[in-house]
């Protein structure tokens, strides 16, 4: 059995909460270059063109992509025969509040939520999702996600018979109504069956998928038919009117009750910042 | 490109239009969701904030910390249509214009029409290079409420857009149905 230290996963929480806050993954680099290239608008591609500067001055300065440096996701899958020891939750809260001092992020969580909000001064607690994978590795992965792209996420339960057209139909829907708020071009995470808890968790996960990566078996063709539906919209990059407003889709399924189709999608923004490692 | 000095004046208002590319300069207030409630309780309570808002520009905002020597390091606008709410108080008290992203509801367009006032909207997520365009930013009211208090910050030639005119014109909704696709 392997055992890991929860402090050396927070350690590892805290280098990559440092990372994500100043440096764009590559994968989304490059897709914001495609859409420079394809854009119509001349609007959305000086659009384009900032959000690309950005994310190098970001990276040289050493500063916050966005203002809103996000509510933190800690990703742990864990491999086969393996265990943590210690206070996990402690550590990668110590993570976040360490990692928010040394990073000059803004304090953006509040606590007593619906009477008095309170900001709790240190981006803590961070959320953890904690899987067992099965196979021989143990990833850690953080999601940094702002409050404008978090609102828009929606969940609807459809009919069972909604199938592929019906889920494409929704997200559509879902980003005419909010996606002009949420700091498009969006990369989208859709998340499809289990339960009513589990779409939301699967819509989010996927959103840590590069879109450079090969997609599950199967989700290729809806993930470019949502793409492509979304795109038709007219909102465009910085939502200042144009033909990219949706980057990529990831879609992650699981098996669900006869009478359910729940389908959840996770809206994420162009500074869409995450990372994964292997401890 | 129109490089505007802040506070705007009612006559520079009316002669921007939809559509228009601007350089924003100057002091602006900033504003969202903690001020902004606080701001309005107040107003119904028939009382004043510890800060005069008439004329101002309101920017919904909330800066990261200092950094690199700058006033905050990543600085950049909220979505303003979670400030709609807002939107007849602050007018009502002479907020002349205010400066967000992404659109406001329909149902805004009548009230800058009403009170000939312009939002400008610039590009949400690019805190990053924005922040360059800030050279001053200091505590105003409210410091308890952290990124939320209100603040003054001083812009230099911050690239933004008129989104709404001060006759109700909406640019950004006329922008998605020209780039959006007609489904049969």
């Amino acid at each position: 059995m392997r055992v890991l230290d929860a402090a050396l996963l927070g350690r590892e929480a805290e280098a990559l909460i440092k990372e994500v806050s100043t440096e764009l993954p590559s994968d989304v680099l490059a897709a914001l270059e495609g859409a420079l290239a394809e854009e119509e608008s001349p609007a959305g591609r000086e659009a384009l063109r900032l959000i690309i500067e950005n994310a190098a001055m970001a990276r040289e300065l050493g500063v916050p992509i966005c203002q809103d440096t996000g509510l933190f996701t800690v990703y742990i899958t864990l491999g086969s025969d393996t265990g943590i020891e210690g206070d996990l939750g402690g550590e990668l809260d110590s993570a976040v509040t360490r990692a928010t001092m040394a990073g000059s992020l803004r304090a953006s969580i509040v606590c007593e939520t619906f009477e008095g909000r309170i900001n709790t001064g240190d981006n803590t607690p961070a959320l953890l999702e904690i899987e067992y994978g099965g196979g021989d590795q143990t990833t850690l992965g953080v999601l940094a996600k702002g409050g404008g792209s978090e609102n828009a996420s929606r969940l609807a339960m459809l009919p069972p018979g909604a199938g592929a057209g019906g889920i494409a139909d929704l997200v559509t829907a879902v980003i005419e109504e909010v996606g002009a708020r949420s700091c498009p071009p969006l990369i989208l995470g859709i998340g499809i069956g289990g339960s009513f808890d589990r779409a939301p968790r699967l819509a989010k996960a996927a959103l840590m998928e590069p879109l450079d990566s090969e997609p599950a078996p199967g989700t290729a063709a809806l993930a470019r038919r949502i793409v492509e539906q979304v795109n038709g919209l007219g909102i465009g990059p910085g939502a200042v009117g144009g033909t990219v407003t949706c980057l990529g889709a990831r879609v992650r399924h699981e098996p669900c009750h006869i009478a359910s189709l729940p389908v959840a999608v996770s809206v994420g923004c162009h500074a869409l910042r995450r990372k994964t490692t292997t401890i | 490109m129109k490089k505007l000095s802040l506070p705007l004046d009612r006559e520079t208002l009316r002669s921007l239009g939809a559509g228009d590319e601007v350089l924003l300069s100057g002091p602006a207030l900033t504003m969202r969701d903690a001020a902004l409630a606080r701001l309005s309780s107040l107003a119904e309570s028939g009382e004043k904030p510890p800060f005069e808002v008439a004329g101002q520009l309101i920017f919904h905002a909330g800066p990261a910390p200092p950094s690199t020597g700058r006033p905050a390091g990543s600085f950049g606008p909220t979505t303003s249509s979670r400030m709609d709410g807002y939107l007849e108080t602050l007018f009502e008290l002479g907020v002349p214009a205010t400066l967000g992203k992404g659109p406001r509801s329909r149902d805004t367009l009548e009230l800058h029409e009403r009170h000939g006032a312009v939002y400008f909207t610039t590009i949400g997520g690019i805190g990053a290079l924005l922040a360059g365009h800030v050279t001053g930013l200091e505590p105003v009211a409210w410091e308890e409420l952290g990124p939320e208090a209100v603040f003054r910050a001083v812009l230099d030639e911050l690239p933004a857009l008129v989104a709404i005119d001060s006759r109700g014109r909406d640019h950004l909704a006329e922008q998605y149905a020209i780039y959006r696709v007609q489904s049969d």
